[in-house]
């Protein structure tokens, strides 16, 4: 046996896999030696010293709690009786789904089914899924932020790639954005005439209130959550397709979430920020969700701003499906957590931050509107748009909704004369507490 | 840096040199009823609170932990039927839920002399094992700290989680051989501490 053989078998003696016909070859190697012999020593010494450090185990309750939560968890994936749901108001906005959705709507009861029961096995059904592949359409611009959504806006289309479990990995893709969580961190881009990357950790709220349909069995259990936390009103429908396949519907109502008491100008922003409905087909037979439609009130009316078209389960994806190929000359956007603190900054009012930046777009000061952006660089379209654009007026600023930063009224005079009236957006929520300049142009 | 070179490229040569086993348990499967699962519970239930708590230092946080995994674990076993070794999925859906806490506490935690003492100083202290275990810890640390982290790691899972070196390069997502090379480097380097008189 040489040393290089001994090693090897040493590795093995320590996986306790060295087989009998080897030790005594091993042993004699190690007498005649001293360097391999040395070797075990230091390894035997260590281990002796790393097998004698206290532990820490699981508490004498441990194992009960988890099993207790695991029955609760099968007892509710059976249909529950005799629960009865808040239905008040749900019903005219459940049926116009229902019918948009170009479904039959089978009249009548049904038996042991409830839509509590109906989520329910949705979650545990969907929450064995390897990989989910949406393609959708959301009322939204190209290159708004994915939470972004316009009722009077055409629906574009978007699609979704995701792998749900431990370590997620998805893709989420419009025609002007493209987001990648790669399994280890989140990547965006903007693409140009904006050129702007970003990157975040994986539990930033990037894309916000499509997070949830990442991970389709999160999401009907969050649903759960929140019908059992706060009764949200749910509906169950059955109903068949037009070859006669059963399906089974649930539509759950929600209230607009944020403060509106300054401004509506937030109001109808996003999803969560109107009043909705969401719609959930699932196939009766195998319990899969199948379609996904909401619905938001505006004041014209109800208007459907996202519908998901196709799901498919369990696909392979291309491998380089969740990574993102940037251009060389991306502008990168600095993460919240890595702003450098600025005094002179943070001590700002939301107002003169408006001014500060308007005044630098003037100037032509593109360090200091990429300061204010969060930007390294602002890119050659941009600053053909914004430089020496003029300020008319600016208003007093306001806060709507659920948006941490405030808004800030302007009117400002492009360089060709056109003029535009608007909100922008101002932000200090990051570490350091300096403002950045977030949207609005 | 010259020696973590050299070091790495021996790795890729020993890589080549030895084939990957054949898995021996073709047959095991995933627990799939509510008995079967209890039993996956009793097996790993203090494997992945302690190493858990060899991750986030807290023995609260380590059951919270170890407890999501189980959760997950019953909510995916259709998915997971074909999982032949549980201990690799367990410890690495464990690791993960722990590097996610780290994350969102903004950092990593190392046993170091001073979270000992912020713990020691802290009103709330836990309970004496805790701290004990703490400092075994910070003294196992320290007896690794001259080894890349790599061939730390292997040689924490392997002796203080008692995880089989298939069983670690299933959890770490590595073929068996690189596993192997790290536990026999990491030991070459902890004798050649030694024998300068260094940590251990």
């Amino acid at each position: 046996m040489n040393c290089n053989q001994y090693l090897h078998h040493l590795t093995n003696l320590l996986g306790g896999r060295l087989d009998p016909d080897w030790r005594q070859e091993f042993e004699e190697h190690e007498r005649g030696c001293e360097r391999c012999a040395r070797t075990a020593s230091a390894a035997h010494h260590a281990i002796t010293a790393l097998r004698s450090t206290p532990r820490i185990g699981a508490s004498p309750q441990f194992k009960d709690r988890v099993m207790e939560q695991i029955r609760t968890m099968e007892d509710e994936t059976r249909p529950a009786r005799g629960r009865t749901w808040r239905m008040a108001g749900i019903a005219a906005a459940a049926c116009l789904l229902l019918a948009m959705a170009g479904l039959i709507n089978l009249a009548g009861d049904s038996p042991g089914l409830t839509a509590f029961g109906t989520l329910a096995r949705a979650a545990e059904v969907m929450s064995g899924v390897n990989s989910v592949r949406i393609t959708a359409r959301m009322s939204t611009r190209p290159y708004e932020n994915f939470e972004w959504i316009g009722a009077h806006c055409e629906p574009i289309p978007l699609e979704i790639w995701t792998e749900p479990g431990a370590q997620p990995r998805w893709r989420i893709e419009k025609e002007g954005r493209i987001v990648v969580m790669d399994g280890e961190q989140i990547i965006g881009w903007i693409k140009p005439p904006s050129n702007l990357a970003y990157r975040a950790q994986p539990e930033a709220g990037v894309v916000s209130w499509l997070r949830p349909l990442l991970d389709p069995g999160q999401l009907l259990q969050a649903e759960l959550e929140r019908a059992r936390q706060d009764g949200s009103t749910l509906l169950l429908e059955r109903l068949s397709d037009p070859v006669g396949r059963p399906l089974l519907a649930v539509s759950v109502v929600a209230n607009a979430k944020g403060d509106y008491s300054q401004s509506d100008y937030a109001r109808n922003s996003s999803i969560i920020e109107s009043d909705h409905s969401r719609l959930y087909i699932f196939d009766a037979a195998s319990g899969r969700l199948e379609q996904m439609r909401v619905m938001i009130e505006t004041a014209a009316g109800p208007v459907t701003v996202f519908e998901i078209s196709a799901i498919e389960y369990n696909q392979p994806f291309e491998d380089n499906i969740f990574a993102l190929e940037l251009p060389a000359d991306v502008n990168w956007a600095l993460a919240p957590e890595a702003l450098p603190a600025d005094p002179i900054l943070a001590a700002r009012t939301p107002e003169q931050v408006a001014r500060d930046f308007f005044e630098a777009c003037n100037k032509e000061d593109w360090d200091r509107v990429s300061i204010l952006f969060s930007e390294t660089s602002i890119s050659q379209p941009i600053r053909q748009h914004l430089g020496e654009l003029e300020i008319i007026s600016l208003g007093k600023p306001f806060k709507s909704g659920l948006y941490p930063g405030w808004f800030v009224p302007y009117e400002i005079r492009f360089r060709g004369g056109e003029t535009k009236k608007w909100n922008l957006a101002v932000r200090n929520d990051n570490p350091a507490g300096r403002w950045i300049v977030d949207g609005g142009i | 840096m010259r020696a973590v070179n050299e070091m790495a490229r021996t790795d890729q040569a020993v890589e080549r040199e030895v084939p990957e086993p054949i898995d021996p348990v073709p047959d095991a499967r995933w627990p799939q009823t509510i008995e079967e699962f209890e039993r996956l519970v009793e097996l790993y239930q203090h494997r992945l609170v302690w190493h858990a708590f060899r991750r986030l230092g807290d023995a609260g946080e380590a059951e919270d932990v170890a407890q999501e995994v189980f959760l997950r674990a019953w909510r995916e076993r259709e998915r997971l039927r074909r999982v032949i070794r549980p201990a690799s999925y367990l410890f690495r859906m464990t690791a993960n839920l722990c590097t996610d806490r780290l994350r969102r506490r903004g950092r990593i935690l190392t046993i170091s002399s001073d979270t000992l003492l912020e713990r020691l100083a802290d009103p709330a202290a836990p309970a004496a094992r805790q701290l004990e275990a703490l400092e075994g810890l910070r003294q196992t640390e320290a007896l690794l700290a001259g080894l890349p982290e790599r061939q730390a790691e292997v040689i924490r899972l392997h002796v203080l989680d008692e995880l089989s070196l298939a069983e670690i390069a299933q959890m770490l997502r590595r073929p068996l051989a690189t596993i192997k090379s790290r536990l026999r480097y990491g030991l070459i380097k902890l004798r050649t501490q030694r024998s300068r008189g260094g940590r251990s």
